[in-house]
């Protein structure tokens, strides 16, 4: 992990990828859209409607590991104090909050037609509401403190305090009754889905989690590169203030 | 269109832009970043 | 690592213990009020008051559906029994159905129940199982009779989720003949 601590030597390691992951991002996630939207079967209850799954489960699935990603930041952030943790922190919290909000989004879509609501307060959308809500905390709290170091201290705060509510949204579906259905892919041995479905399904789910960590990737190199334009304009106009 | 087409759409459609919107301005503003960069450090001497 | 990391990364260790039990105890204590619907078997054992709206929820027990003929101008009026294979409850309910709504399926109602035992309810939501299967597999274990999806949950998925309906016939494992 030390080896990427160094701003510099990220920027100049994960330069070279670049091009490469975001080719490998769109390609995956197109062949998942396709293989999704026009190749797979329907389902024999739910007809069309089930290829709402194909992104709603993906966003799902991006909302929880992308928060669980920002914990493991703010843990290296808070114990560690790596400006890039507290970076890339920073830049994740509106990418995870996009996910999240598109997770709600497609579930009332899917959940209209299908359930017969747009929304439940049940356990599972509800805690999934509360995660929403800790993503744009995140995203507000670190950018509401002039002193940047104090505000991404404050937000791996709020990051690991929210944590909680992860196993609470995976098992929400398992403790309580939920209008919500239980997981449908456990194991991959074993998964309560046809594999036609299946395999569409991981690959939409891989490409999207490619594209997210992609644009990651990205606004964190865009802001270890602003901080560096930053330091150097403010040393150049000290040097121009300076007396001759 | 039935309300089951249009469903589907309107997901993938809000997806398709959400995510197009954050890759396209990622992309943009590490561009920008690197142009500003090397005009102000054009020889990278504070790299590492 | 040195001692300040150290004593920070302890100093998060031991929050997260203290955030972890107060939020294990906080969720048992709540643990009645997360239940989304009760059960007809919570039902019988403690009748709500009929002036107490509350959500039931259960399986559409299979031939209970009656739908009444339509009156013009009105919403259609469906009868059926909620059940949890124990028990079950008499629901009447008048409005549109969702599109999951069949025999055998999961569903949560909302309303009241009054004196006569009959379940009024003002919503009908649809469960959805987390099966997924394209239709050809579901008519191939209908027509093999292995399934009926009026009377329960489709067979164990590992019988079915690799099967192509056009080359294969579905097999029951611990079954012969059929």
């Amino acid at each position: 992990m030390h080896r990427f601590a160094n701003p510099g030597r990220f920027l100049r390691l994960t330069d070279a990828w670049m091009p490469w992951l975001w080719a490998l991002a769109i390609a995956v996630t197109a062949a998942g859209a396709y293989w999704a939207l026009v190749v797979s079967p329907t389902d024999w209850q739910q007809g069309e409607t089930v290829r709402i799954m194909y992104v709603h489960v993906p966003m799902a699935w991006l909302a929880m590991g992308g928060y669980t990603g920002l914990a493991i930041v703010s843990i290296m952030s808070l114990i560690w104090r790596h400006p890039l943790a507290d970076l890339t922190a920073r830049e994740l919290s509106p990418v995870g909050a996009a996910a999240t909000a598109l997770c709600l989004a497609t579930g009332s879509l899917w959940g209209k037609p299908m359930w017969g609501t747009w929304w439940v307060w049940d356990a599972r959308l509800t805690s999934v509401l509360v995660l929403f809500f800790l993503w744009l905390g995140h995203a507000a709290l670190v950018r509401a403190f002039d002193d940047t170091e104090r505000g991404a201290r404050a937000g791996a705060i709020l990051a690991l305090v929210g944590i909680v509510n992860i196993p609470i949204v995976k098992f929400s579906v398992d403790w309580w009754n939920t209008l919500h259905q239980p997981a449908s892919v456990t194991r991959l041995d074993a998964p309560g889905m046809h594999v036609d479905m299946l395999y569409p399904l991981l690959t939409c789910a891989l490409g999207f989690t490619l594209l997210f960590a992609v644009v990651v990737l990205a606004r964190t190199r865009a802001a270890v590169m602003e901080r560096r334009v930053r330091a150097l304009e403010m040393a150049r106009a000290r040097r121009l203030d300076a007396p001759q | 269109m039935t309300t089951h087409w249009l469903h589907v759409t309107l997901s993938w459609a809000i997806t398709a832009l959400v995510f197009g919107g954050l890759a396209v301005g990622a992309f943009l503003r590490q561009r920008a970043a690197a142009a500003r960069l090397k005009q102000l450090d054009p020889r990278g001497e504070r790299e590492a | 690592m040195t001692s300040r990391k150290k004593r920070r990364m302890w100093i998060l260790v031991l929050c997260g213990i203290g955030l972890g039990s107060a939020t294990a105890l906080t969720l048992t204590a709540f643990q009645d009020n997360l239940v989304f619907f009760r059960s007809p078997s919570d039902i019988v054992a403690e009748r709500p008051t009929p002036d107490r709206a509350f959500r039931l929820g259960g399986l559409v027990e299979s031939g209970s559906v009656e739908r009444q003929p339509a009156v013009a101008g009105q919403r259609p009026v469906v009868h059926f029994r909620v059940t949890d294979g124990a028990n079950m409850i008499p629901v009447v309910y008048q409005g549109v159905l969702p599109d999951l709504f069949r025999e055998g399926q999961g569903v949560v109602t909302m309303g009241r129940l009054g004196v006569d035992g009959v379940f009024r309810a003002s919503e009908v939501l649809a469960r959805h199982d987390e099966t997924y299967m394209p239709p050809e597999v579901a008519d191939a274990l209908k027509r093999a009779g292995h399934w009926n999806p009026a009377q329960g949950a489709a067979p164990d998925a590992a019988t079915w989720n690799t099967l192509n309906p056009r080359t294969q016939q579905p097999t029951i494992p611990g079954r012969t003949g059929s």
